[in-house]
């Protein structure tokens, strides 16, 4: 029974990504004011299958010299492991389909892991474009976890817990936890949109410098699946913001169809943020990779800082 | 009895994979080995019922030490290896 359950969850959760993908670029191109994807579908909403359907059909190429194995195996681990910390995000009620204590760290391990593949991916290609993306990888890796990690200490500190199930029943009892961090709510959107490499921060795969990155001699099967990924991280990060910050699947219900409303105010905060997230990305340019360091470490970590040190304090007069 | 069959094959992979880190080819390898070895002692020490060290351990020594390594390669390695 729960192998259905959880294999209809990766349906739904790829399905779901996909539609995010198609709000992404759809907002993306209203900031813009292009329209974006129009044909494939209702308002281009089938868009990303077509992408994804054209990339399955293609050639794979793979450069002589680097390291196929590797090339292979990546893809696939990288697929599994964001899949699989998916089922940890509570959607239909306080719990998710998997959970046991401390799984919120361990959620944040697999999406370090997920990063450990794209660098490997990098390295194993050869190619010097692939080299330096994932050497830009690595260098804003250290820049962007260490604010994630502080706003996630910063929940963790409020519900007193590192397990995703009593965050999310802590916040039902009292109050969604962005009224007490919102600096770390800031600084977690920021660390998700490098996470998930967008424009901002969207140094490893800056096409107008190194052609693309670590991707770059990424074709056919894998691109998509990487692209899949990419996808199902975007939904990954949003879920958890909503989940850490803005109560998860709570909301006002009516007795009787509970379950039904939980997926329905995620849903609602997840489109939320997936299009605050857009817009972010749409409103401002690039960064060089210095200037990404000096923004994280300067300016989003003292900020994510001092909302944790406030805390600490509160928690220490006894005032929460 | 089950528990310790599992932690008895986890131990032995463990001695496998700290083999590898050691005797296979390449950096990149390497430190892949080495994220593999530190993720079988996260799960020993979740069977050993010490769940937090354990999620821990997969954090740091799986996740972000061999990114660290891997960076350094990435940053120190010469023009002899990369593309031409």
């Amino acid at each position: 029974m729960m192998a259905a359950y959880i294999i209809l969850a990766v349906v739904l959760f790829m399905i779901l990504s996909l539609i995010l993908e198609w709000v992404d670029r759809k907002v993306y191109a209203h900031v813009q004011h292009r329209v974006g994807p129009f044909v494939a579908g209702y308002h281009g909403i089938l868009q990303p299958v077509a992408d994804l359907l054209k990339l399955m059909n293609k050639d794979e190429v793979v450069v002589e010299g680097s390291d196929e194995q590797l090339l292979h195996l990546m893809p696939i681990l990288s697929l599994t492991f964001v899949l699989f910390s998916l089922l940890f995000v509570p959607v239909a009620s306080v719990e998710g389909l998997l959970s046991f204590k401390g799984d919120l760290i361990i959620i944040l391990a697999f999406s370090v892991l997920i990063h450990l593949f794209y660098i490997v991916t990098g390295l194993s290609q050869r190619s010097i474009f692939a080299s330096v993306g994932a050497a830009r990888w690595g260098q804003l890796l250290i820049s962007f976890e260490i604010p994630l990690l502080i706003s996630v200490a910063s929940v963790a500190l409020v519900a007193n817990s590192v397990t995703l199930s009593e965050i999310v029943s802590f916040q039902s009892n009292s109050f969604p936890i962005i009224l007490l961090s919102p600096l770390s709510f800031i600084a977690a959107v920021f660390a998700s949109l490098a996470k998930i490499e967008k424009t901002p921060f969207s140094v490893p795969d800056a096409e107008t410098e190194i052609a693309g990155g670590w991707l770059s001699e990424i074709s056919g099967r894998r691109l998509a699946i990487f692209r899949i990924v990419t996808d199902l991280k975007y939904l990954l990060l949003s879920a958890l913001i909503v989940t850490l910050f803005l109560g998860g699947p709570l909301g006002p219900t009516v007795s009787g169809i509970e379950p039904l409303l939980s997926v329905f105010w995620f849903l609602v905060k997840l489109v939320f943020v997936a299009i605050l997230l857009s817009y972010v990305r749409g409103i401002v340019a690039r960064y060089r990779i210095d200037q990404v360091i000096r923004f994280f470490w300067f300016k989003i970590t003292p900020l994510a800082a001092v909302n944790l040190i406030v805390l600490i304090f509160l928690r220490m007069g006894k005032v929460i | 009895m089950m528990l310790e069959v599992v932690q008895i094959i986890v131990s032995l992979l463990i001695i496998v994979s700290a083999l590898m880190v050691t005797e296979v080819r390449g950096l990149v390898r390497m430190a892949l080995s080495f994220s593999i070895m530190s993720a079988l002692i996260a799960i020993l020490f979740i069977t050993l019922s010490a769940t937090y060290a354990g999620v821990f351990q997969l954090a740091i020594y799986a996740g972000f030490i061999p990114i660290i390594i891997l960076v350094t390669v990435a940053l120190t390695r010469g023009g002899e290896d990369v593309g031409d």
